[in-house]
């Protein structure tokens, strides 16, 4: 499953949407959690009301691409919310790092990183991200609290 | 309205054109390869109308490609075109059923709790579950109605500007910069 950072690059004029109709076309469409679908229409709506108005498109032809169903948008189902909100207990604050952002911000980030780390989690998915310093970070915890689960693999690459 | 695209023979080729273009937006050199063509278009635009010419000319086939389902949905102004089943009433005419045992059984059980006959219990039972269809139908039309509000019309992905994918992604990357204001 893809997460944001992955999925974020989707666009008409990119390669990675090639791959994505391919997949789809085998029948083993690219799948991605629906908390990214939020990050992604945030970041373009935010864009929008800032005046850049190739987002109003953008978002346009992502809401269309989603209602194709060339996506698989994986759902935060009460599974995925019971295991995210375990985790989120026992990691309730992002790890400390060198992020420039406040601690408001960077809080906000890792609640979604919790939500997609659970989602893949709870649908017997692993995660393919560029962040993967947080996402291993949640697979260990996801480790300590259900040893006897699989383990949540987390990969660098989109496929 | 969807956008429709076209696989017309051109000369010893096929094309795959969008309504209304004359010039083609790919050539192939069979009809198969066109069709594969114009269906990989018309999920890069978000979904299309894909019509299928045979060489004389004349649409042989047409196929409704990703979101331009909802397009139709929209025309029709959201009406589900699947019947909708009426509850079944006492004065209306008569049938003759077998009744399912699992039916028998909770029929027979309604009927002892009310102190009604087993055919009153059954129409009680039938009418219960109209009207529970008709609850879901009415449900799954307004879910159809309202995804396709959400949806927007067909986008234009050949004229007009985009973001580049290293854009959009910073755009959604620097989303989780944005502080809220409490």
């Amino acid at each position: 499953m893809w997460d944001t950072t992955f999925a974020s690059r989707l666009n008409p004029k990119g390669e990675i949407l090639d791959y994505v109709i391919d997949q789809a076309a085998q029948g083993t469409p690219v799948r991605i959690a629906a908390p990214s679908v939020l990050e992604i229409a945030y970041g373009y709506e935010l864009k929008v009301l800032g005046g850049d108005r190739r987002y109003r498109k953008l978002s346009d032809w992502f809401t269309r691409l989603l209602a194709s169903d060339v996506l698989s948008v994986v759902p935060l189902d009460g599974r995925a919310a019971l295991v995210a909100g375990r985790l989120r207990g026992v990691h309730p604050h992002p790890p400390a790092g060198r992020d420039r952002r406040s601690k408001t911000m960077r809080q906000a980030s890792w609640i979604l990183d919790i939500q997609i780390a659970s989602v893949a989690f709870a649908a017997g998915l692993d995660v393919a991200t560029l962040n993967r310093g947080d996402f291993e970070v949640l697979s260990n915890a996801l480790r300590d609290l259900f040893p006897e689960a699989p383990r949540l693999e987390v990969f660098g690459q989109p496929a | 309205m969807s956008r429709e695209l076209h696989i017309a023979r051109q000369g010893s080729e096929w094309a795959v054109k969008r309504e209304g273009s004359k010039r083609a937006s790919s050539v192939h050199p069979t009809q198969a390869d066109a069709i594969e063509a114009g269906r990989r278009l018309a999920l890069r635009s978000g979904g299309a109308e894909v019509l299928i010419h045979s060489s004389d000319g004349r649409i042989r086939d047409r196929n409704t490609i990703g979101a331009a389902k909802l397009d139709k949905l929209k025309q029709n102004g959201g009406t589900s075109k699947r019947p909708v089943s009426r509850a079944p009433r006492s004065d209306g005419p008569r049938t003759t059923l077998r009744v399912p045992a699992l039916l028998e059984e909770t029929a027979d059980q309604l009927a002892n709790e009310l102190g009604i006959s087993r055919n009153d219990a059954l129409l009680r039972l039938a009418t219960r579950g109209a009207e529970l269809y008709e609850m879901e139908q009415l449900v799954e039309t307004r879910r159809a109605k309202r995804w396709a509000a959400v949806v927007p019309g067909v986008v234009d992905i050949d004229h007009g500007d985009f973001p580049s994918p290293e854009e959009s992604a910073e755009a959604v990357r620097a989303s989780r910069d944005v502080e809220v204001a409490s």
